[in-house]
């Protein structure tokens, strides 16, 4: 598969999103050499918060006016059996009568940190393919979302009035790193002390940004119009302060860091994990396995070795 | 409880002398479950009835809080009405078919209609295509609901007509094919559906957001209530939500919470309880778990007197009733051996009898397949017959009274629900839980658990999962032919280039600027007479009310 | 053996029946069975269908019908993914769908039509054992 051929039209797309899902290095290398930096707006919030009914709004706005926008929806993977039901498309059936949107929903593939090694990957083929505008819609079980800060630009954080979320938004880190906050569903229950609330909790980010606050009511349409705005602020924002460069630059070693993770956990435990078992019923010994590891991986041992000797009373025989 | 310390001792005594003793010969297999997952023990003794008083948990027949029946001498005075539900094709094809039902000894109508006007869409909207006169009756003018009563009169018929989102158009539809027949409006009688609370839940049949459709309920019921006193503006039904995968418990709980909702929203109103709790009429499904229906049933009628009186302490005691329908369970029925769902449906059936339901539709066995063909719909109304005119089961009123297992299990089962009736509660009440899609997480969870215990094995389905046989199947099938599409559509337009457009819009939007503040329901009757069809109204609605999208769970 | 990629189900209901208790069963028990379900729920059109099934890039298409009327549902799906291609996707059906009008479906190119009352697992070998794509 060509790259120039990929990028004409949805159906080559979304053969390429699989391609890298499979590991096709190839394509996905060839996807990180041609983006071009767009907008990723990452989109994360409790599961129940409406995230998904939330971006459905907002890109049906965006669409409507031309741009052309891409979504992405994560769902778990069952750690039990491998498999996942993702069901994030429902709730973005309205999006259908637009040719300038695509929607592909993706699992977590098993990986803890809410994102499968391949997400980034994903993301960059679309930027590669001439989106406007990307949507990422993470899982939402929490702990794990602050992943998706090293590949988006924008973060939206989704809370909802009659959930206890801002406890776990705040244990989860989401605090730090929304850019843009959403009551949503503000038509139940006490939004306006939510606001409140979160106003009081969050601070200017580091980079000079005040993180915004505000509600919605996505099934009605109510507030999309302002976080369109917000979206917009922040974007220019990030170009006048020169840290959008930065964040896309994040995002291509984000990429790269995957592979190498990837590459490891496969030396560590899928390719190997077999073979070295049986190398121990064989009687090798397991500090020789250790070493071939880390020369595998290009790790420099040596050093360690030695500093691991000078320390008294740490001895212990050396290969 | 008098004498329990004899009860004990006998009960050790018994199990050194006795149980152990067999138990070591014969031990028993397998969990002992119903339907529902409920533990069920080994036997049920006075044990299990310790406080149990007679007059607070039972009452004699018609007597407070009903659990034995509403009527002092029940199937003894007159037999529950056989309601064979029916309609496919067109208008005309229908009126052939309940003219059938009628001439073997149906005793009430019940007509269902097909999708599209299920969701106020008339025939000629491109969204309908494939879906014509599918599983009921086309109805979009009030020239197909005149054609598909022709030569049956209204005044001395009941008809139940299931329909919900679009209800009040189509009763008044019905209101208009009845005074053109010369019936007055106070002597229709018969049932709407109009339950819009279970769809949202469980049949996904809605149009409008939950809100102004709860609305457009209430206007139907305080329109019945004085236009109409021999109407049943609404039946609360639990079938669909049991058929979705809901258990006993679920439907039952899910049910009442409803009909509670749509009571204190009529009060809210300002109607006065007793002008309209006694037309409210319920129904429910009669699945394959035979004593836990029969407690569910009879529980049913206790937690509704029981509720009804503490929450709005209604003067008449009609407004305690609890009335209601029974289907027998289409989920129960198999495609594999359908004969075996004659079986089926005779087990189920029976179970309505013996919780007292006020009528009944027993399945016909080929349902699995298709719409019924008409010999499977007789051996199904025989059904009925044979259990209410043969079997005896009607001679006496609630004959599993004081059985230990079923007044234990009416006991559970009302346990339960008010368990659940908490958990709403908590949640912030019924719309709510639609809103935020708790009602719909619990069923489908529930259907989940259920086809893997099929698959574990843990439940046997005969014919399915046990006793399976290669077959031949060979049942009539009906089938609709497309003439009647045609036949249909060409009389909607005929009867769209038959009016005075301005007439017709005047009309709409007259419905459209009262949507929010008046009872709709004589601004629809005159949009009907105006010759609007179902699916003009309901578009204008929409432009007011917007459509519901709901939260999906699975 | 390392990037096996997940065999991709969309299971959609076509057309205006709204009882989608046997869809969501069977998407949560195929999630159970190791698969990938892109679950698209009620009221869909054969254009969202086919739509979905390409984004996705889906190897079987899945559909529920309990209204009687498959056979339109079933041709027009049909018609649509031989105009977009996707001649190596599986076409499933299940729901209430008679012995006649079974065969015919097949005839005309949909790959299997499961009763009510088929297992998960004869479902799953299926779509194992037939599967186009190369992986």
């Amino acid at each position: 598969m060509n790259i120039d051929e990929i990028m004409s039209d949805r159906k080559k797309i979304a053969k390429a999103i699989s391609e890298v899902e499979n590991g096709n290095t190839l394509i996905a290398t060839e996807a990180l050499r041609r983006i071009r930096g767009i907008d990723v707006i990452g989109v994360t919030g409790v599961p129940g918060s409406g995230k998904s009914t939330l971006i459905s709004k907002i890109a049906y706005k965006m669409a409507k006016e031309g741009k052309k926008i891409a979504i992405i929806g994560i769902d778990p993977t069952s750690p039990f059996s491998g498999g996942a039901v993702l069901g994030d498309r429902i709730r973005m059936k309205e999006l259908n009568r637009f040719d300038n949107v695509f929607i592909r929903s993706i699992s977590t593939g098993g990986k803890l940190g809410g994102m499968s090694y391949h997400t980034p990957d994903v993301i960059n083929i679309l930027d590669a393919a001439g989106f406007d505008l990307i949507f990422l819609e993470t899982v939402g079980t929490g702990q794990d979302e602050v992943d998706v800060m090293n590949i988006a630009t924008t973060i939206m954080v989704v809370l909802v009035p009659t959930l206890g979320d801002e406890v776990q938004v705040i244990k989860a880190g989401q605090l730090e790193i929304g850019d843009i906050f959403v009551v949503n569903k503000a038509d139940q229950g006490a939004a306006d002390e939510k606001i409140k609330e979160m106003t009081l909790i969050l601070k200017e980010r580091k980079d000079g940004w005040i993180p915004k606050i505000m509600k919605s009511v996505a099934v009605t349409n109510q507030g999309i119009d302002e976080i369109i705005r917000a979206l917009d602020e922040h974007k220019n924002f990030i170009i006048e302060k020169g840290i959008k460069n930065k964040k896309i630059m994040e995002r291509m070693l984000y990429t790269i860091k995957q592979y190498a993770l990837e590459r490891i956990e496969n030396i560590m435990y899928n390719e190997n994990i077999e073979k070295y078992i049986n190398q121990i019923k064989d009687g090798k010994d397991i500090s020789r396995i250790i070493d071939e590891i880390m020369l595998e991986m290009g790790v420099n041992y040596g050093k360690g070795r030695e500093i691991y000797r000078k320390v008294e009373g740490m001895g212990g025989e050396g290969p | 409880m008098e004498k329990e310390e004899r009860y004990i001792e006998k009960l050790k005594e018994w199990e050194e002398k006795v149980l152990k003793r067999s138990l070591e010969v014969l031990p028993e297999k397998g969990e002992f479950r119903t339907l529902s997952g409920i533990e069920i023990k080994r036997f049920y003794s006075p044990l299990d009835l310790k406080d149990f008083d007679y007059f607070e948990k039972l009452g004699y027949p018609g007597e407070y809080p009903f659990t034995r029946g509403i009527h002092p001498t029940m199937y003894r005075s007159r037999l529950w009405t056989f309601r064979e539900f029916s309609g496919f094709g067109d208008a005309i094809e229908t009126n052939r078919r309940l003219k059938y039902l009628l001439e073997h000894g149906e005793t009430g109508l019940s007509i269902a209609f097909d999708y599209p006007t299920l969701l106020g869409l008339d025939a000629d909207n491109p969204l309908t295509r494939g879906e014509f006169g599918k599983a009921g009756v086309a109805i979009n003018t009030l020239e197909d609901m005149q054609l598909m009563f022709d030569g049956i009169p209204l005044k001395d018929i009941s008809t139940s007509m299931t329909i919900n989102g679009p209800a009040a158009m189509i009763w008044a539809f019905y209101i208009l094919t009845g005074e053109s027949q010369g019936a007055k409006w106070c002597d229709l009688r018969g049932t709407i559906q109009n339950d819009i609370l279970k769809e949202y839940m469980a049949q996904k049949s809605f149009i409008f957001p939950p809100e102004p459709s709860l609305k457009l309920v209430i206007d139907t019921i305080e329109f019945g209530s004085k236009e109409l006193p021999l109407w049943n503006p609404i039946s609360i039904s639990g079938y669909h939500i049991r058929e979705a995968g809901a258990t006993a418990v679920q439907e039952l709980a899910f049910t009442l919470a409803n009909g509670l909702t749509y009571v204190e929203k009529a009060v809210e109103r300002g109607l006065d309880v007793d002008d309209f709790a006694p037309r409210l009429s319920f129904f429910f499904d009669a699945h394959i778990d035979f004593f836990e229906e029969i407690a569910k049933f009879r529980a049913a009628r206790r937690i509704w007197a029981k509720e009804m009186k503490r929450r709005f302490n209604p003067k008449k005691e009609r407004s305690l009733w609890l009335r209601f329908h029974t289907q027998t369970a289409g989920v129960s029925l198999t495609a594999q051996q359908p004969e075996n769902n004659i079986i089926r449906t005779t087990i189920e059936a029976m179970a309505a009898v013996l919780g007292g339901t006020q009528s009944l539709h027993t399945n016909s066995m080929d349902e699995a397949w298709a719409l019924p063909s008409e010999k499977a719909v007789m051996i199904a109304l025989r059904t009925q017959q044979i259990i209410g005119e043969e079997s005896g089961i009607p001679n006496t009123v609630d004959p599993l009274a004081g059985s230990y297992y079923v007044e234990w299990l009416t006991d559970k089962i009302e346990e339960e629900v008010y368990r659940y009736f908490e958990k709403i509660e908590g949640i912030g009440g019924v719309i709510k839980g639609i809103r935020s899609g708790f009602f719909q997480r619990e069923i489908a969870e529930s259907a989940y658990r259920y086809q893997k215990d099929l698959e574990d094995m843990k439940r046997v389905l005969v014919g399915v999962n046990k006793y399976k046989i290669e077959e031949r199947l060979e049942i009539p099938i009906l089938k609709v032919p497309d003439e009647l599409e045609e036949r249909h559509l060409s009389r909607l337009k005929r009867y769209k280039e038959n009016r005075d457009p301005l007439k017709v819009n005047d009309s709409l939007r007259s419905l459209q600027r009262n949507a929010d503040e008046k009872n709709l329901m004589p601004y629809i009757i005159d949009a009907i007479r105006s010759r609007a069809t179902l699916g003009e109204i309901v578009i204008s609605l929409k432009e007011i009310w917007g459509e519901y999208i709901e939260p999906v769970i699975y | 053996m390392i990037y096996m990629r997940k065999i991709r189900i969309l299971i959609a209901k076509p057309g205006l029946d709204g009882h989608d208790r046997g869809a969501k069963v069977l998407a949560r028990s195929l999630m159970d069975e190791g698969f990938e379900v892109i679950y698209t729920g009620i009221h869909q059109t054969a254009e969202d269908i086919i739509r979905s099934a390409i984004e996705e890039d889906v190897d079987v298409i899945g559909l529920s019908i309990l209204s009687g009327a498959h056979m339109y549902h079933f041709r027009r799906v049909l018609e649509l993914m031989k105009e977009n291609g996707l001649d190596d996707v599986l076409l499933i059906g299940g729901g209430i769908v008679p012995e006649d009008d079974k065969k015919k479906l097949i005839e005309m190119g949909v790959n299997a039509i499961f009763n009510p009352g088929t297992s998960i697992k004869e479902i799953s070998e299926f779509i194992k054992n037939n599967v186009r794509r190369i992986k």
